[in-house]
């Protein structure tokens, strides 16, 4: 099974000592994730040097974070490859999974409630965007948010299941020790009513064909949905 | 004069059929980077065990290092089979022991003993 994860190196060193423990544990693909802000083509390509050096498969993707920036995104969806946008209130929730253009959303709990309900899980999947779990949410928060985090992501989880969004659960390491293995990423799901077949597709099928159908869109050949130059 | 319980306690037990024994499942893990000490490892699994899941739910994981098959930066856990999935997310939380920051890889999980030898 080919196992992707998302992470969030900072610079290319890390990356490279990333992508080789990642190798290690079993990954076939990586996603690595630039600030929208940060991101430029010179960075871009010594990213895909890095790739190519170490023999993986990387896609290389940006992260948004406010209204403006999904409006830019809008605008020039043809130069990323994959566009995330980190939630965390209900709005930007919701503005981001009404757009098409957006691939993932992750971090939906706010500090009030979880943040998606089952108009958001609905618009999910009638627009195609991925559902995200950051495995490290959980770790960086303290006892008592923790306790809160887990009850919301279990509520979203449920709500996604039941109306057929396409949830994908990642590592979000910023250095090679916050890697997990594949198998701790599916054990999260499995233990919240996933069947082991269910948990895997989240770390592996999910995340590859909506990679996969970015760079069909973005090569010279596509023209629409279901329609690309063969000769 | 003894009482009852002093004679009991010289009783053997007879041990359990094997359909009314407890089913076991077998994890090997390995630690990348770094060496740590088994000792360590046990009481670091254990506390965050007790922390995540409570002491009333950890109990019946029934988690236990099978010592002589824990060489080098290999260990091997025995645990019940229904909780295999909670040791796995349990092992998610480990990320340095003494100081020491590790990456755990999990390479097989088994219901005996002869597999994960081989």
């Amino acid at each position: 099974m080919k196992f992707s994860d998302i992470i969030f190196a900072n610079d290319l060193d890390e990356l490279k000592e990333m992508l080789e423990v990642g190798k290690k544990l079993g990954f076939k693909r990586f996603c690595q994730i630039f600030d929208f802000k940060k991101f430029n083509e010179k960075i871009e390509e010594e990213v895909k040097e890095i790739g190519k050096e170490l023999e993986i498969d990387l896609c290389i993707g940006v992260e948004v974070k406010t209204f403006n920036q999904i409006e830019t995104i809008r605008r020039k969806r043809k130069n990323f490859e994959f566009v995330i946008v980190r939630g965390g209130n209900v709005s930007l929730n919701r503005k981001a999974l009404d757009t098409k253009e957006i691939d993932l959303i992750y971090n939906l709990p706010t500090k009030a409630n979880s943040g998606f309900n089952h108009i958001m899980a609905k618009i999910a999947r009638k627009n195609d965007v991925l559902i995200g779990i950051n495995f490290r949410n959980l770790l960086e928060k303290n006892e008592n948010e923790r306790i809160k985090f887990i009850k919301a992501l279990k509520l979203n989880l449920k709500l996604a299941k039941k109306y057929k969004a396409k949830i994908v659960v990642f590592s979000g390491a910023k250095n090679k020790f916050e890697l997990k293995d594949p198998k701790i990423l599916i054990s999260f799901l499995v233990m919240n009513g996933f069947d082991l077949k269910e948990a895997k597709k989240c770390i592996s099928k999910n995340l590859n064909e909506k990679i996969e159908e970015n760079r069909k869109r973005l090569s010279e050949k596509w023209i629409m949905p279901g329609v690309r130059v063969i000769k | 004069m003894d009482n009852a319980w002093s004679k009991s306690d010289k009783m053997k037990l007879k041990i359990l059929p094997s359909s009314l024994r407890e089913k076991k499942r077998y994890i090997k893990i390995e630690v990348l980077e770094e060496k740590i000490d088994l000792n360590e490892f046990e009481k670091k699994i254990k506390e965050i065990g007790r922390k995540i899941f409570g002491e009333f739910y950890f109990g019946d994981f029934s988690l236990k290092f099978v010592k002589n098959l824990c060489k080098n930066k290999f260990f091997v856990l025995r645990c019940s089979h229904l909780f295999v999935q909670h040791i796995l997310f349990l092992l998610g939380f480990i990320e340095e022991i003494n100081g020491k920051k590790i990456i755990i890889k999990v390479h097989k999980i088994s219901g005996t003993l002869k597999s994960i030898k081989s």
